[in-house]
């Protein structure tokens, strides 16, 4: 009876030992599946492949602490995202300041020509609003139009996938110069497009102005009765009149192959060349006398003045304002 | 700049990976002033994507280099912002 009972609380006692050693198996393996799991979890964010058993073994893997390392470089590059989030907030910072501070108005379109941000200018060039501006395209806000007109920059920009510069683009008869740049991704798709517009209505405006005013002169100086050249440094013409044509009896299309010395008698071609010097120098010529050469070699005395024109301190052309002397007149042969 | 050299080569990813990580994480202070550069020797071509790519996002510059039978991979500080704008 007594070594029944012994036997019984022994084989109680080992079949417990047992027992517990099976629970601790069961939770080291859980331990170390959980490492394991979460390591390979960690590794596939870092963009490898999970550890395969045979790399690391049970007993060095809880050794070496993978989900230790794993998350202290986690921890590095979380503060480098924070450094780089800091830059990024001050480099957009910077070009909004940029932006605020150019006087181009300024459109970051997306690929659907939707407007994805807009500087200052913008506003202020095109009645635009403020409020309903982000996610409306851009034909509709700036062309005020629901089709896209034939001119459109961004579609030949998206077409090309090239930067495009329009440089009169007429809107509601202001004048714009419109340059288009693509932003691509690394597939080289075209994912925005910014559009700069800058207003040139009063240059345009002026440059018409003065071409309708250039006519005028150059119709006055047409006709006039008194002989005009204009000769530029290297001795072509740049422009002569009807009356400098009959007097010298040269057609239109021969002026362009002369020089300014074949017109010149040639008794009077030195003191030309000197008068010519004078006025490269800036000065005006008043009462000129010289004696011109026609196509036909007939010597004609004239009379007149002569200026220069400069342009950033280079001379660009003369102007010479003759009338034909009439017989008995000094002429500079009769002066010598 | 001191250079310390780590022979990884006989390891495939990701245990490379790891103990790069391993050597990153204990010379960050010295890395991050410019001090040391970790050089990592690999036969494994894994690695000279996985350890370059981790590097980089841990804000370090990486450079990779073939060499006769291995890769030579150089982690070390990146220029600052003053360092760039100036350059």
């Amino acid at each position: 009876m007594k070594a029944f009972i012994s036997k019984l609380l022994g084989d109680t006692e080992e079949t417990q030992l047992v027992s517990e050693n099976r629970f601790l198996r069961e939770q080291q393996f859980k331990q170390v599946e959980y490492i394991r799991r979460k390591t390979n979890q960690l590794l596939m964010l870092m963009g490898t492949l999970p550890i395969r058993p045979e790399e690391l073994d049970d007993d060095t893997l809880i050794e070496t602490d993978p989900i230790g390392t794993v998350a202290d470089a986690f921890a590095q590059i979380l503060e480098h995202e924070k450094e780089l989030n800091e830059r990024l907030r001050m480099a957009h910072d910077e070009i909004q300041a940029i932006l605020s501070s150019i006087g181009v108005g300024i459109l970051l379109l997306d690929s659907s020509m939707q407007i994805q941000m807009y500087n200052q200018k913008i506003v202020e060039l095109f009645p635009l609003n403020k409020d309903s501006l982000i996610g409306q395209t851009c034909c509709q806000a700036v062309c005020g139009t629901s089709t896209l007109p034939a001119d459109c920059t961004f579609t030949r920009i998206m077409e090309t996938r090239r930067p495009y510069h329009q440089s009169d683009w007429v809107q509601s008869g202001r004048h714009f110069d419109v340059a288009g740049v693509p932003i691509k991704n690394r597939f080289g798709e075209v994912t925005h497009v910014v559009l700069a517009y800058t207003e040139t209505t009063s240059r345009v405006e002026t440059e018409r102005r003065l071409r309708e005013r250039e006519q005028i002169c150059l119709d006055v100086f047409e006709n006039i009765s008194d002989v005009v050249q204009c000769v530029t440094p290297d001795g072509s013409f740049l422009f002569v009149n009807r009356a400098w044509r009959e007097l010298l009896g040269y057609l239109p299309h021969e002026i362009s192959a002369l020089k300014f010395w074949n017109i010149i008698a040639p008794e009077c071609r030195k003191e030309c060349m000197e008068h010519f010097d004078i006025l490269m120098h800036g000065e005006r010529l008043e009462d000129v006398r010289t004696c011109l050469l026609s196509k036909d070699g007939q010597e004609i005395a004239v009379a007149g003045q002569i200026n220069c024109s400069f342009s950033n301190g280079k001379p660009i052309a003369t102007f010479g304002l003759f009338r034909q002397l009439e017989a008995g007149h000094e002429t500079p042969q009769a002066k010598s | 700049m001191e250079v310390k050299e780590i022979d990884m080569r006989g390891q495939i990813c990701p245990s490379s990976l790891l103990t790069a990580l391993r050597e990153i994480n204990a010379n960050k202070t010295a890395l991050r002033s410019g001090l040391l550069m970790l050089s990592f020797l690999s036969d494994n071509r894994d690695s000279t994507a996985t350890i370059p790519e981790s590097a980089a996002n841990m804000g370090y510059g990486v450079s990779v280099v073939k060499e006769d039978d291995s890769y030579r991979i150089d982690v070390f500080a990146q220029p600052t912002e003053m360092e760039i704008r100036n350059s």
